[in-house]
């Protein structure tokens, strides 16, 4: 039974000693929560107080407030100041329920009092806030701040409206500088579109000619046909020239034959002066034998004389003769000379004009031949140059997307206007403005996709 | 000799649309706009239209969508050209009416092969 109760008060004090600790613990946590209100509420007093001594200090005047033991328990900086300067006492304070005049130094100070243990005291300029109360005093200086506010808030909506307004005039300079940017996209690509027309109408047209100068066979049928008759003339006029040699050899063969009959005529001559001699000689011992006859001889004289002066106008003849035959003989000779000389010329020039022409003809295939290739290239030129035109025109597909992208440029920098007056301006309607769907996504000149539905 | 309608508001796809389909021997009659090509469409058939999508006033789709409905062009192949890439908008493209969607931008012999896969 002893044991029971002891077990029973063993529990007791142990379930007391349980609930007094756990009632310590409560208390201290209690405590440490009333500690952490209180220094909360301190905080919150002091940032209170803070407030309050900001609004005082901002008051245009001075205040004073004391308690009964005269103590100060607020005030701000002008009326710490001039409670000291007015010679201020606790005592004088209290006695005052009408506004009063206090002197101290140079300056008069109006001391009101607002309430039962606050004062506010100002130099004696204008007497209406104090004689109004602190409400209309901390009116006014809410109506001062407010107006202040206010000017505050009018210079910064100018300075808005300022702002607004360059910027509706950037964006206004930006939307004109993409219309003028496509203006002069517009502009370049047409005169390239037409520089690209051009060009290409000339390489056609070059082409055209170098395929008419070098047609299909038939104008190197002509070329090879001219070269045949040229090379037909020639021979045609060699050959007339060759006969005309011949013929002038024939002629030197003649020459020769006359030259030799002319030296057979002057060897005839040569006995007729040998048979003139040997008459004159005759003649002369006739002459001589007449004489040596006398009388009878007379008559036979004179015939010996004629017969004589015969023999002597023979060999005279036959000397004119002989020097005339010798100087046919020279011209014949010169003659056969110059027959000899043209010949050899002709044969000379005949060799080197079919030489000339033949070396004239080679150089005409060759130049047509040459003039066919550069035409050939010319060709393969305009049509390297046709395939570059196509790869620049396809190129200038860039026109398309960039005049898009810069029409998605314009409405983007309008939407940004309306926005920005929207900010600036309450009335204006942000929400209407719908912003440009963007068409064009491309990144490059690489092809684009094809499909058929 | 086939005729082909092409219309496109800028001028450099509409010579290279037109050039390029010209030397291959069709006929081509060029619109600025889908206004006018509306109206020269309406005025003679052509056996085969392409236009631009995005183009002032009427586009490439709403030319579709009218063309359709008149009984000369409900047969006639129309090729669209665009700068949309999207699935979506070339659903819309199939869904008017287009024989083709064609993307921006493209090679010369491609449009080619489309033309003569469309009307030989």
């Amino acid at each position: 039974m002893i044991e029971i109760a002891a077990l029973v008060l063993l529990l007791g004090v142990a379930a007391f000693a349980t609930a007094a600790i756990v009632l310590g613990l409560r208390l201290k946590d209690e405590r440490l929560h009333c500690e952490r209100e209180l220094a909360e509420a301190r905080a919150a007093a002091a940032s209170a107080a803070a407030r309050v001594q900001d609004i005082l200090e901002a008051l245009p005047l001075g205040i004073v407030s004391v308690d009964a033991r005269g103590m100060a328990i607020a005030s701000n900086a002008h009326g710490r100041a001039m409670f000291a300067d007015a010679g201020l006492s606790v005592a004088r304070l209290k006695a005052i329920r009408e506004p009063a005049f206090v002197t101290g130094g140079p300056t008069r100070y109006v001391v009101a009092r607002c309430a039962p243990d606050l004062y506010a005291i100002k130099p004696q300029l204008d007497l209406t806030p104090l004689l109004q109360g602190i409400p209309q005093v901390v009116e006014a200086a809410v109506a001062a701040e407010r107006r202040q506010l206010e000017q505050s808030h009018t210079a910064q909506q100018a300075q808005r409206d300022q702002l607004h307004g360059k910027l509706v005039d950037q964006l206004a300079a930006g939307r004109n500088e993409v219309a003028r940017s496509v203006s002069l996209i517009d502009d370049a690509i047409g005169k390239l579109l037409a520089t690209f027309k051009d060009l290409e109408k000339r390489i056609a047209d070059q082409q055209s000619l170098g395929e008419s100068i070098v047609g299909s066979g038939a104008e190197e049928a002509t070329l090879e046909r001219f070269l045949n008759e040229a090379r037909g003339a020639f021979s045609a006029t060699a050959e007339r020239a060759s006969r005309s040699f011949r013929t002038l050899l024939q002629l030197q063969e003649t020459i020769d034959g006359v030259e030799t009959q002319i030296e057979e005529v002057v060897g005839v001559f040569d006995e007729l002066e040998a048979i003139a001699d040997q008459t004159n000689l005759l003649a002369l011992n006739a002459t001589i034998e007449a004489a040596r006859a006398g009388t009878a001889g007379a008559g036979f004289g004179v015939v010996a004389t004629e017969v004589r002066k015969l023999a002597e106008r023979s060999t005279t003849f036959s000397k004119a003769v002989r020097h005339q035959l010798e100087g046919l003989s020279h011209e014949l000779l010169r003659a056969q000379t110059q027959a000899a000389d043209v010949t050899r010329d002709g044969e000379d020039f005949a060799q080197r004009s079919h030489d000339h022409l033949e070396q004239l003809s080679s150089e005409m295939r060759g130049l047509d031949a040459k003039m066919r290739d550069t035409i050939v290239d010319m060709g393969s030129i305009a049509n390297a140059v046709r395939d570059d035109v196509a790869a620049a025109v396809i190129s200038l597909q860039f026109h398309d997307l960039l005049v898009q992208l810069l029409g998605h440029v314009d409405k983007r920098l309008e939407q940004i206007g309306h926005t920005t007056s929207a900010i600036v301006l309450p009335s204006e309607n942000a929400t209407s403005i719908v912003a440009p769907r963007a068409t064009v996504l491309q990144a490059s000149m690489s092809s684009g996709t094809v499909d058929f539905f | 000799m086939k005729t082909i309608l092409a219309i496109d508001d800028s001028p450099s796809i509409r010579l290279m649309v037109a050039h390029t389909i010209r030397s291959a021997g069709y006929t081509v009659v060029e619109a600025a706009d889908g206004t006018e090509g509306l109206r020269i469409a309406e005025g003679s058939p052509f056996d085969m239209v392409i236009t631009d999508q995005n183009m002032p006033g009427v586009d490439g789709l709403s030319l579709v969508r009218t063309l359709r409905k008149r009984p000369e062009y409900r047969k006639v192949p129309i090729i669209v050209l665009t700068t949309e890439m999207g699935d979506d908008m070339k659903q819309h493209g199939r869904a008017a009416g287009a024989t083709g969607w064609m993307v921006k931008p493209f090679h010369p012999e491609t449009l080619l092969n489309v033309v003569k896969r469309a009307i030989g």
